[in-house]
């Protein structure tokens, strides 16, 4: 059944994530660096009275991004870093946000994608107008491991 | 210059003559004095040694007189009632023993049956056993009391024994039928039970008739205790020989390793037995004799000192090593000699070091004196520090040196100079002569030149004058070109003045494009929020479900919206920024259009200043000719006058050069005169200055 997504550019690549995942989209803006964290974390940025963590896509993916421009944008996406409680959200910086665009990942022709421990947030790719699009489970973004430097310090102060 | 040898140099002649002839003297001192003080130690030494050996022999004398004298007293009690009673008389020998301390025994020996009581005594048995022998012969002996070297309380009775063959009796008895007098005898020491001892006897006379003998034995063994404390108290070993030359005691014997003991045995069967000859034949009384002998025994010179005692005719010797005598002599001699080495090495090492000093500087100074003989000056000598005249010497050396390098310095330098400017007057002479030929040509030169110069002087006024007319020509024609220079100038200045104008304009063009792109990059910016805000309208649109269905259309043309306007202010951004760029390219060019303009009427200005300066300067030679014209004639009328003075200097160069001629060899001959100089003052060589 397709669903509306939003269809973002990242090392080159073209991505696409459900609306209902996504809080907002953001211009780009500037974040706190954090010294010490992993290098694909950007630092940190206050969303609607909360700071949130901004994590680089390019660099999530492996890739070395290029310099910053106007037309990047900061996906708000939403995901539960700590089970059980209120929605903690992140911060995803992408190249640029092409287009809102109703998908069936699920249709024929379309493949279903590769299961990696390295790609496991990536699901299947599909044919559109603007080329193919993988799509992006923002649940499953980060490791364990990546959640872990993330949410780890949320966990301890939740509790 | 020859080294002196060793004999021949000046400490080898102060150590000849002088420590040498003292080393002899001190020498002769130390020994003199050590054989005196050799000699007078060992006549000490030898007289202590003689009195030991005297009080030694009038010691035992004493002893041997005490005990004849006890048995005198004994045989004077028979004689004077006691004979006969033969209880009283064992009773009195038994006492004597008994309260005598340094007796062995005391006796009684009657001749047989002297008293007639022999076969009554036998017979009646009253007497104590031992009083008696077999016949009934009154012979009892009490023996056994203290005699200082064995202590025995108990007094005990026995008969003697031995009357018809031992000394005790024999001599006693024998010398009364020889003499008929009275005399204590005593005997040769003999072995008795394992202890020398000496008799001690007195004959009893009875009625004029030899009748007996009273005695007392003693034993030898306190003569060896002391001896050894002489020995002990002097140093000295003690000999003491009995009158039939018998060793009875002897220190030596104390020491086992000095070979057999010498006590109880005869002088003549030892290893003395020569020297014991000699000592025995020694005259008896007065002081002790004195010898210096080897001792057979230890092998080395010895001194002995050799005396008799008053009574018992027995031999006292005393002994000592030579080395022993002399120990505290030869200290003394060695430490004479001692301090005379070192007084010797002393004075040989202080004169030594003096007349080094003395001999080096003198030396030196005799080097010095050669060298400079020789004409070397080049060794500075060195300064001494010595205060007596040799150090004096050294010093008036070294400042005569110094004087003597300094002056033959100042000749050599003026030798040098001298020469060097003999030589300079040689060439200037000969220079000089040159010059006065050449003088002499030149002059004529001169005056041919001189009247050439007059005849040029009238050529160069008719080409002045030529030249004075083309220059009014050119004056005229500078002035026309002035006139249209001025003109063009003022055309270039309005130029200038509207090329500024110009790029004021295009400066302002360029201001108002850079405020058109400040517009459109808001109008970028407002766009693209508008972009952002249409897509999360559509993505809150989606969650709305059915009823935000509409709303997401309109989300979609709004985004459009923006994308177009995005799009159009992009076109008008590269717009602008062409026309800036071609505003830009206007105004740099309008600079350099401006900067050429004003370039050209700096140098039109300049032109025409020049030309200005032209005319003056024509105008002003015009005047200028007319002077030059007069000066020339002028001059040539000085050209004569020069060439006739020219005909008087060349007849005086003529002279001028016969007398350089003469001075010309003078200065030879000072050179030659300068080079002996110089020869004689080479001989000196000098230090380096």
């Amino acid at each position: 059944m397709p669903t509306l997504a939003v269809i973002w550019r990242a090392a080159g690549l073209l991505f696409a994530t459900g609306v209902e995942s996504i809080v907002e989209v953001l211009p780009p803006l500037k974040s706190r660096p954090t010294p010490g964290a992993p290098p694909w974390v950007r630092g940190l940025f206050s969303h609607r009275d909360q700071l949130i963590p901004l994590v680089d896509a390019t660099r999530l993916l492996g890739e070395t991004p290029r310099e910053d421009r106007m037309v990047n944008r900061v996906l708000v996406v939403r995901r539960s870093l700590v089970t059980g409680s209120t929605d903690w959200p992140v911060g995803l910086w992408v190249e640029s946000v092409l287009e809102l665009e109703r998908i069936d990942f699920d249709s024929a022709g379309n493949h279903p994608g590769l299961e990696t421990e390295a790609g496991r947030f990536l699901g299947p790719v599909a044919q559109t107008r603007w080329g193919q699009v993988q799509r992006v489970d923002a649940e499953e973004i980060f490791t364990s491991e990546e959640a872990a430097v993330l949410s780890e310090r949320l966990a301890e102060s939740a509790a | 210059m020859n080294q002196p040898s060793f004999v021949q140099s000046l400490s080898g002649r102060l150590l000849l003559l002088g420590v040498i002839p003292a080393m002899i003297v001190i020498g002769a001192i130390v020994t003199w004095n050590a054989i005196d003080g050799y000699e007078a130690s060992l006549r000490a030494e030898e007289h202590l040694m003689g009195s030991v050996a005297e009080g030694a022999a009038a010691e035992l004398g004493g002893r041997n007189e005490r005990w004849n004298l006890l048995a005198e007293v004994m045989a004077k009690s028979q004689s004077d009632g006691l004979f006969g009673r033969r209880k009283e008389s064992s009773a009195f020998a038994k006492s004597v023993n008994g309260s005598t301390t340094g007796i062995f025994s005391a006796y009684f020996v009657y001749e047989p049956n002297a008293d007639g009581q022999d076969a009554e005594s036998l017979k009646a048995g009253d007497l104590p056993a031992g009083a008696l022998d077999d016949n009934g012969r009154f012979v009892p002996v009490w023996y056994g009391s203290s005699d200082g070297e064995v202590t025995d309380t108990e007094n005990r009775l026995k008969p003697s024994i031995g009357m018809d063959t031992l000394d005790y009796y024999q001599i006693p008895k024998q010398e009364f039928a020889r003499t008929g007098q009275q005399s204590a005898t005593i005997t040769e020491p003999y072995l008795k039970e394992g202890r020398l001892i000496v008799s001690h006897v007195y004959p009893i006379v009875i009625q004029g008739k030899f009748a007996g003998v009273a005695g007392v034995n003693r034993s030898l063994a306190a003569l060896s205790v002391r001896a050894r404390a002489i020995k002990e108290q002097s140093g000295v070993d003690v000999f003491i020989i009995s009158e039939g030359g018998q060793f009875v005691a002897s220190t030596t014997d104390d020491d086992t390793s000095a070979g057999a003991a010498l006590k109880d045995r005869q002088i003549s069967e030892t290893p003395y037995a020569a020297l014991g000859a000699h000592w025995m034949s020694l005259k008896a009384g007065g002081h002790a004799d004195i010898l210096e002998a080897e001792d057979p025994v230890l092998k080395t010179e010895c001194v002995f000192a050799v005396q008799r005692t008053p009574f018992g005719n027995w031999t006292v010797v005393v002994r000592r090593t030579m080395a022993d005598v002399m120990r505290e002599e030869n200290k003394i001699l060695a430490r004479n000699a001692m301090i005379g080495a070192l007084g010797m090495l002393l004075v040989g090492g202080l004169m030594f070091l003096v007349s080094r000093g003395i001999s080096s500087r003198v030396r030196g100074a005799a080097e010095a004196a050669d060298r400079i003989a020789r004409g070397d000056l080049t060794h500075a000598i060195s300064e001494s520090r010595s205060s007596d005249e040799t150090g004096q010497l050294m010093r008036s050396m070294r400042s005569m040196d110094g004087n003597l390098n300094a002056l033959v310095g100042n000749v050599k330098q003026a030798g040098i100079r001298l020469n060097s400017t003999a030589t300079e007057i040689a060439a200037t002479s000969k220079q000089q002569e040159a010059s006065s030929a050449t003088f002499g040509a030149a002059s004529n030169q001169i005056a041919a030149a001189v009247k050439e110069i007059s005849a040029t002087g009238h050529d160069l006024v008719k080409t002045m004058e030529s030249v004075n007319r083309m220059a009014v020509e050119s004056a005229d024609l500078a002035g026309k070109g002035q006139a249209g220079l001025q003109g063009m100038e003022l055309v270039m200045r309005d130029l200038d003045g509207a090329t500024a104008s110009v790029a004021e304009k295009l400066n302002v063009i360029n201001e108002r494009s850079q405020k058109i792109t400040t517009v459109i990059t808001t109008i970028t910016k407002v766009a693209d929020q508008t972009n952002i805000l249409s897509i999360n309208a559509a993505i809150e649109a989606e969650k709305a479900g059915e009823f935000g269905a509409g709303f997401l259309v309109i989300a979609r043309e709004i985004r459009r919206l923006a994308d177009q306007t995005a799009s159009a202010t992009l076109d008008i951004e590269q717009m602008v920024q062409q026309m800036q760029g071609a505003v830009s390219s206007g105004v740099m060019e309008m600079d350099r259009f401006s900067d050429q303009v004003r370039r050209g009427v700096r140098e039109v200005a300049s032109a025409g200043s020049q030309l200005t300066e032209i005319i003056d300067r024509v105008n002003r030679s015009t005047v200028s000719f007319k002077q030059v014209n007069e000066s020339m004639q002028a001059q040539s009328e000085g050209a004569q006058q020069i060439s006739e003075a020219m005909s008087s200097l060349v007849a005086n160069a003529n002279q001028t050069m016969q007398s350089v001629k003469e001075f010309s060899r003078a200065a030879s001959d000072l050179q030659a005169a300068i080079v002996l100089l110089r020869e004689a003052v080479a001989q000196f060589k000098l230090r380096d200055s």
